[in-house]
């Protein structure tokens, strides 16, 4: 069966079916089902997004990074302040907070970077936890201290508001299924290939004259960037944030979004995404033993497909051809 | 005899004081082949990665092409034009052995983030070249036809093939081979020497580390003996099979030993 996976998942006309399937379901899905759904899509989307995120540090570089939730939350509180005190547009913030939570991960991670494997895991886990208790402490009072921060405003363009379940769902899916596109794009590129060399082996992509540094630090505020844009949609559409909303434990389910749907596969981001967020959804009659259940399923998971659902499929000679043509 | 391409002068590297290297000298001509040989421990590999950036000496400077390119960082030299390889080979396991190659001409290209999402022309024309280099190394290691094979799958013969491949890729001046002949066979070890030897001719300089003299004798232009740190011997493979100094040294110890 696995064979048969694997040959259908390389077939293009497949894939080009798959994608196209895809964003049917996509566009129809909210017209066809009811508000609850739509709201629980919006929040497919929103771990999709911070999956894709993280794909790029974890799946592409091999980067253990277990603090995402902090970029996240750098991104909702960027757009939280700037929206209640200065009264900036949540969609001008969009960019904004993109921005300055890479513009932050630049700075924390620069004088980490160097840190290989477990070393780097603990300290991107401490990085989570300071942001979280720095957040939650209230520094010079303007992150509201454990109540967080209310009365964020909607989204607007001109008199166009972004404010029930089915807009904010097709906004949040926009922003998605562009950064898919823009990630798919890096991966067969010099910046993508010489990720996955410093993934395989740093010393080695050193030695082939990869700046194994810098391209680490980019990897890091590209993801960062995304994880704010996920913060900034988050933030609009809670309208309040708070610190609880960013723990360890969402660090670890978007870390397991990654593995799950197999590291730097953008599809698999995607599969990843829908057993984190559906499954305990799909299972809630059971009350307390769901999340027993989806332990033992991520076991399982892992267990019989230990490179992901969907692994990442190595470009061919033929379609890096086809890319860029022959001479 | 002709122009330098590579000069050591007077390296010394300590590791905790232990001297690894002590006072290196060595100069290496352009488009030959030169050998440094010595004994397990002698400092031959920790000069090499001296050489290509891995280590910074305490003391002394290396020159290459008349720039002192002294603790520079290995991905700077490789634009600069010295590659290398791995004693115990390292490829990129999970990557078609296409992208293994393709490695090589990254520091040879430019396009960033940007033109990569929006593929500009000037990124498509990058790929392509790229792609190219690699298919031509490919072919020229007799590796074509596992392009598409993952690295991992490869026999041990032609991983080192691959390795050497993906060296060449980064169209170099001087090629670092750190004993490139070690857990092959004798057709396969054969083979891989008869490629080295070719590669003056076209304009590489190579510098072969070995500890097994009788590989390099046949091919190499000169020859640097190393033992226990320090230079002892150097010359062409004639005057180093005389030299009395690296039978007592070298091949006097190995036979003691066997």
């Amino acid at each position: 069966m696995r064979d048969t996976l694997a040959k259908l998942q390389g077939k293009p006309s497949v894939r080009r079916a798959a994608v196209a399937a895809a964003v049917a379901v996509v566009i129809v899905f909210p017209f066809v089902t009811s508000r609850y759904w739509v709201d629980v899509a919006f929040y497919l989307g929103l771990y999709t997004l911070l999956g894709l995120s993280l794909n790029v540090i974890l799946g592409e570089v091999g980067l253990f990074n277990l603090g995402h939730a902090a970029f996240w939350a750098f991104g909702a509180y960027t757009t939280a302040i700037l929206n209640t005190r200065f009264d900036i547009p949540v969609l001008v913030l969009l960019p904004v907070s993109a921005l300055a939570t890479a513009g932050f991960a630049w700075l924390v991670t620069s004088p980490i970077i160097h840190l290989r494997g477990d070393y780097l895991c603990i300290v991107t886990i401490a990085l989570g936890e300071i942001v979280r208790l720095t957040l939650n402490n209230d520094p010079g009072g303007i992150t509201g201290g454990p109540n967080g921060i209310f009365g964020i405003d909607r989204p607007r363009i001109g008199p166009l508001v972004i404010n029930t379940p089915t807009e904010f769902y097709f906004l949040v899916w926009v922003i998605v299924i562009l950064c898919a596109w823009a990630l798919l794009r890096l991966q067969n590129s010099r910046i993508g290939r010489a990720w996955n060399y410093i993934r395989e082996d740093e010393l080695a992509a050193e030695a082939m004259g990869v700046d194994v540094r810098s391209l680490k630090l980019l990897a890091f505020i590209l993801g960062a960037g995304l994880a704010g844009v996920a913060g900034n949609l988050y933030a609009a559409k809670m309208m309040v944030v708070s610190p609880e909303s960013f723990v360890f434990l969402e660090s670890t389910i978007i870390f397991m979004i990654v593995l799950i749907g197999g590291m730097g596969s953008v599809p698999g981001t995607f599969l990843g995404a829908l057993v984190v967020s559906l499954f305990p959804e799909l299972f809630r009659p059971l009350a307390q033993y769901r999340m027993l259940i989806f332990g033992a399923a991520l076991v399982a998971v892992m267990y019989f497909r230990p490179a992901g659902i969907w692994p990442r499929r190595r470009a061919t000679f033929r379609s890096l051809r086809k890319e860029t043509g022959k001479a | 005899m002709s122009e330098a391409i590579l000069q050591v002068r007077g390296v010394t590297k300590r590791f905790k004081g232990l001297v690894a290297v002590r006072r290196m000298e060595m100069e290496i001509a352009e488009a030959t082949i030169h050998s440094l040989i010595g004994p397990n421990g002698a400092g031959k590999t920790t000069l090499f990665n001296v050489i290509s950036g891995i280590y910074r000496p305490e003391e002394g400077r290396v020159i290459f092409r008349g720039e002192d390119i002294t603790g520079r960082k290995p991905h700077v030299l490789v634009a600069k034009g010295i590659a290398r390889t791995f004693q115990n080979l390292r490829i990129f396991a999970n990557l078609t052995c296409l992208e293994n190659v393709m490695s090589g001409q990254h520091c040879r290209g430019r396009c960033g983030t940007w033109s990569s999402i929006f593929r500009l022309p000037r990124q498509r024309a990058e790929e392509r070249r790229i792609r190219e280099v690699a298919e031509e190394w490919l072919e020229k290691t007799g590796l074509w036809e596992f392009r598409d094979e993952l690295a991992k799958n490869l026999p041990f013969g032609l991983r080192k093939k691959l390795e050497l491949a993906r060296a060449l890729a980064t169209e170099p001046k001087l090629l670092l081979l750190d004993e490139p002949t070690t857990g092959l066979n004798d057709k396969e070890k054969e083979d891989i020497m008869e490629f080295i030897g070719a590669l003056p001719r076209m304009g590489i300089t190579v510098l072969l580390v070995e500890h097994n003299m009788n590989v390099v004798m046949g091919i190499s232009e000169r020859i640097t003996v190393m033992d226990m740190g320090e230079k002892i011997a150097e010359g062409t493979p004639e005057e180093i099979y005389n030299d009395l100094r690296v039978i007592e040294a070298y091949l006097g110890r190995e036979e003691a030993i066997a």
